[in-house]
């Protein structure tokens, strides 16, 4: 009751004021931080505290301030890739991960697909969707509405529909009232400018559209001659990832827009420019510059960015497109416009179709000046330059090398549409070079920090890992590489059959057969077990050479299910629709050999029928490994088989064989002509005479 | 703790050799089950697929249609859990390389193991939150953390510096809502020891506040939870404080005609009893005397009369019990010299 002893003899009113500061003092102590003042304050009210904390003045640190994803991503940071799992997109579940390349897509378009459905539904039926359950409210996932608040033509009614991206309404209704003889204001016409070069005048595609299926159909008979040009880039299909850009056309809205203006401003000019190279109306964009600079306004470094980006298109020779390039330079020093990032990587990109003289002697100076304004490359930068020193047509240059030295260990983010290509370029420069040590640095620099991100889309990501592991595979040793199989597979990469085969040639280069039950099973997983090719490299792989008994047993259920996966493409009773497997006399003979290695006597003779009914050959070396086997196992009537089969095959040394048989079991002579008759029923060769020419 | 961790984990990979690899290759599979089940019981119709429609197996398959191998099946011994697990999510028997099992063991057999098992999914898991994992967590959070002030060292430090305690809570859920309606509550707890009041305004407190004031560990708590929003609950119990403060500071005119009925306690000044032990000395000293010259202080200041004073103050307020009986009984022995 200190307190109480205090206060007594106190007027009223000073404990008052003791009482407030008394409950202000946290915020206080965060507002004034000098240590003095709230010693002050401290002695002053609370003169009885202990002495302890008299002795150590109270420093409140200040607080720390961070953005709103600096926690997240900071725990983000514990977790590493997990080799067993794959993408987040799909669930975690034996049936819905993708197993092969083509059921990613699927699965990835399904999900997509699933989303669009929703959201056209949502769109569709509005009333039923009217309740907000999300707080804060999430605008992406109401209904959108088809028809606008503002209806009539006014101002504010062009600003509802340019906040909508509803361009076309919006440039209707600009006209209708430019043409009603109403004015509208300076930004708002400079801003519908904006949108409509950026978006090439037409309306973004993410607006769902919503049609009925019969007005669907109209548009698909209408389009479809379109459509399908237009699905198609350079005669191959279009990937999932690319967007079709259309061309900029003449009386678009945009350039309406543009002529109805009495007096255009050096944004509008600006903004005009920058969409006109954009859709690879390149022309008309350095006729507009030039009208731009008889007028004597000024542009600004993007629009400069965009004109140097479509140099290319208005000149044909090399001189001249550089000569073009470092005009419009020397105009930006002269109206001190200072270059950006942008700047040099659309000059270098320009480079790369300058031919390979000009471009390798100006990409360094462009690189020096870079440095010298003290502008950071990004990744863009460096694949240009790799592009540029690495012709497809020359031996590659000594460039990554370099280029690694600088950036090993950075951290990038996207700057440039050309970011996303350096890894998968560098990768195919490594492969070529044939350099595991520079892949390695490259793929460590990959997994520093978040780079992970600009290796790009799941197809870029599938040519990347596959370079990276056929150089693993051509390079490194047996173990090390199945430590990167093991990590990369199937977890971000599925192997091809070429791939598959590339594995297996450096399985047994380091003689690592014991890994065979494995990779099978991952080739039953990738979908790859019917392909004819690689189902007779893995046999190929296993009969080569005779490995120890326990080798052999560890083969046999990889050997049984290849059996078993020919005779279900056989039974079948109707033909599946792609690959199918069909007996070789190579893939016989291996299984032949492959059953008799590891002592499956049975199952080996068994095989021997299908060599007739397949019409197919068995190898000399199967044939004698046979031969003997039976003989080990003193099964005559096998080894009679066997002798059937050999001699219905035309096979170079039956008679051979059968002397050896009749010697190495004391047959009687019932036994021996009935040998005999095998050879002479085939081959009509007695013999006995055989013997004599001998 | 990670080693023994990693230890569990290395124990139940062990004790699963690839036996999946042998038997996925000789077994033709009908269901996830023959490429998943870590029992192998696998013809057993118990657990979590009793009931189910079976495909009968004719043996002839397309080979294609074969579920993946779970791949906790393919998981290293000295993997690194926290990044197959990152978040809270519901349990996945692919992605867990343990044997659990849990429900309700039917026909006398075992309980269901963990494929397709919802009664797995129904309990929350904490299989995101292993202890390597929060200490990572941990140390990355160091970061937006400030040093603890040195002169906060004791509780009792940090209670004298700060003697308002604020207390509300956030709710992290999920759902669409980021909101909970119980986030808006504010309670704030003080000690009345630490606020400035003399006799007069600490009983007036007390008794204005009820039974928000805690006399075992003399804190007034005050919740408001009337207001939609924190800040305003905050502000109404700043309010509410501040008043009760001033108001048991100020006195009013008819606190003067308060009676000893009125009082929560026993005071010896002014009560029968101070009265009855003053005449009583006085009357023995004229007794002895003849004459009293002693005036009432003096009486009162005899070490006699303060231990009776003592005594019966205990008395009346603490209850009667026979300490006190007998503490009484000794002192009024004392003061009228009977002993």
């Amino acid at each position: 009751f200190h307190g109480s002893k205090m206060a007594a003899p106190i007027h009223g009113c000073a404990c008052r004021i003791q009482l407030i500061s008394r409950l202000n003092r946290l915020q206080s102590y965060a507002r004034s931080l000098g240590t003095s003042g709230i010693a002050g304050n401290k002695s002053e009210t609370a003169p009885t505290e202990e002495k302890g904390s008299q002795e150590v003045p109270l420093v409140i640190p200040r607080k720390k301030k961070w953005d709103k994803l600096a926690v997240l991503k900071a725990l983000a940071t514990t977790v590493k890739r997990d080799p067993t799992s794959v993408d987040y997109t799909f669930l975690d579940d034996p049936y819905l991960t993708p197993k092969t390349t083509m059921q990613y897509k699927w699965f990835s378009l399904a999900k997509q697909s699933g989303q669009k459905a929703a959201e056209f539904f949502i769109n569709k039926n509005p009333q039923f969707f009217q309740q907000e359950f999300a707080e804060p409210s999430i605008e992406a996932f109401l209904p959108k509405t088809t028809t606008y608040l503002i209806e009539e033509a006014c101002e504010e009614g062009l600003r509802e529909r340019m906040s909508r991206k509803a361009l076309k309404a919006a440039t209707d209704m600009y006209f209708q009232i430019i043409d009603g003889g109403g004015t509208v204001s300076q930004d708002t016409t400079d801003d519908l400018l904006d949108l409509l070069c950026y978006h090439g005048s037409k309306d973004p595609e993410q607006e769902v559209k919503l049609l009925t299926p019969e007005e669907q159909a109209d548009v698909d008979n209408n389009g479809a001659e379109q459509s399908k040009r237009r699905n198609t880039v350079k005669g191959r299909l279009r990937r999932a990832g690319e967007t079709s850009r259309q061309q900029w056309r003449e009386g678009d809205a945009a350039d309406r827009l543009f002529n109805s203006l009495a007096e255009p401003s050096a944004r509008n000019y600006c903004s005009l420019i920058r969409g006109l190279s954009k859709y690879k109306a390149a022309d008309q964009a350095f006729r507009t510059y030039n009208d731009m600079q008889q007028k004597g306004l000024r542009a600004d470094a993007s629009t400069y960015n965009a004109l140097i980006y479509s140099s290319n298109h208005v000149r044909d020779s090399y001189e001249e497109r550089w000569a073009l390039a470092q005009q419009l330079l020397n105009q930006m020093r002269l109206e001190k416009i200072r270059p950006n990032l942008q700047t040099f990587n659309s000059m270098l990109r320009s480079l790369r179709f300058c031919g390979g003289q000009i471009g390798r002697r100006s990409s360094l100076e462009v690189l020096r000046e870079m440095v010298h304004l003290g502008i950071e490359p990004s990744l863009g930068t460096y694949n240009h330059i790799l592009a540029i020193f690495n012709p497809s047509n020359l031996p590659p240059s000594q460039m990554l090398h370099d280029i690694m030295a600088e950036i090993e260990g950075k951290e990038f983010t996207m700057q440039d549409e050309a970011d996303g290509r350096f890894f998968v370029d560098a990768m195919s420069i490594c492969l070529r070079m044939n350099d595991l040590e520079l892949a390695y640095r490259l793929h460590n620099l990959q997994e520093t920090g978040e780079n992970w991100r600009l290796v790009g889309d799941s197809y870029r990501q599938s040519i990347y890992y596959g370079k990276f592991l056929d150089l693993i595979c051509q390079m490194e040793g047996g173990e090390e590489m199945w430590r990167w199989y093991k990590d990369l597979v199937p977890s971000v990469h599925y192997p091809n059959v070429a791939a598959i085969l590339n594995i297996l040639r450096s399985l047994e280069v380091s003689n690592m057969h014991h890994k065979i039950p494995e990779l099978w099973e991952d080739i039953r997983n990738l979908q790859h077990f019917n392909k004819q090719e690689l189902v007779e490299g893995v046999l190929e792989f296993m009969a080569r050479e005779k490995h120890s008994p326990e080798i052999q047993q560890l083969f046999m259920p990889v050997v049984q299910n290849i059996k078993e996966n020919f005779e279900f493409y056989y039974s079948a009773p109707a033909p599946p629709r792609r690959a199918t497997l069909s007996w070789s006399s190579s893939s016989l003979s291996n299984l032949l050999v492959l059953f008799l290695r590891a002592g499956e006597l049975k199952k080996a003779s068994d095989m021997l029928p299908l060599f007739k009914e397949h019409t197919k050959t068995p190898s000399a070396e199967a044939m004698e490994e046979y031969l003997s086997a039976c003989v080990e196992a003193k099964d005559k009537n096998k080894a009679k088989a066997g002798l059937n089969i050999a001699v219905h095959c035309g096979l170079p040394k039956i008679v051979e064989y059968a002397e050896n048989l009749k010697s190495s079991f004391n047959m009687g002579e019932q036994e021996q002509t009935g040998i005999d008759a095998i050879l002479k029923e085939e081959l009509n060769v007695e013999p006995g005479e055989e013997k004599n020419k001998q | 703790f990670e080693t023994t961790q990693c230890k569990v984990m290395a124990a139940v990979c062990t004790k699963m050799p690839p036996w999946w690899l042998q038997r996925s290759i000789s077994l033709k599979y009908s269901s996830v089950r023959l490429a998943s089940s870590l029992s192998p019981t696998s013809d057993n119709q118990r657990g979590p697929f009793r009931g189910r429609r079976r495909r009968e197996d004719n043996g002839n398959h397309a080979p294609s249609r074969r579920p993946l191998v779970p791949r906790s099946a393919k998981m290293a011994e000295d993997q690194d859990w926290p990044s197959v697990w990152p978040t809270a999510a519901s349990f996945k028997p692919s992605a867990v390389p343990l044997p659990l099992r849990m429900g309700f063991p039917l026909n006398r057999g075992v309980q269901p193991d963990k494929h397709g098992n919802n009664e797995l999914r129904k309990i929350p898991n904490f299989l995101h939150l292993t202890p390597p994992a929060v200490r990572r967590h941990c140390a990355v959070l160091r970061q937006f953390c400030t040093d603890w002030p040195v002169a906060l060292a004791t509780d009792a430090a940090c209670e004298a510096h700060f003697p308002l305690e604020v207390v509300t809570t956030d709710y992290v859920h999920s759902g669409p809502s980021l909101r909970h309606p119980d986030a808006r509550i504010v309670t704030i707890k003080v000690k009345l020891s630490q606020l400035e009041l003399d006799d007069h305004a600490r009983k007036k407190l007390i008794k204005l506040v009820g039974d928000r004031y805690d006399k075992e560990t003399d804190v007034l708590t005050i919740t408001a939870d009337r207001c939609p929003h924190r800040k305003q609950n905050y502000d109404y119990t700043r309010y509410l404080l501040t008043v009760l403060y001033l108001e048991s500071w100020n006195t009013e005119p008819w606190e003067a005609g308060i009676t000893p009925a009125d009082r929560d306690e026993f005071l010896f000044e002014g009560s029968a009893s101070e009265q009855n032990v003053v005449s009583t000395i006085k009357a023995i000293q004229e007794a002895e005397k003849g004459v009293s010259d002693t005036t009432q202080e003096d009486v009162l200041q005899n070490a006699n009369v303060q231990q009776y004073r003592e005594a019966v103050v205990t008395q009346k307020n603490e209850g009667e019990s026979s300490e006190h009986v007998q503490g009484y009984k000794d002192s009024v022995k004392r003061l009228l010299g009977l002993n």
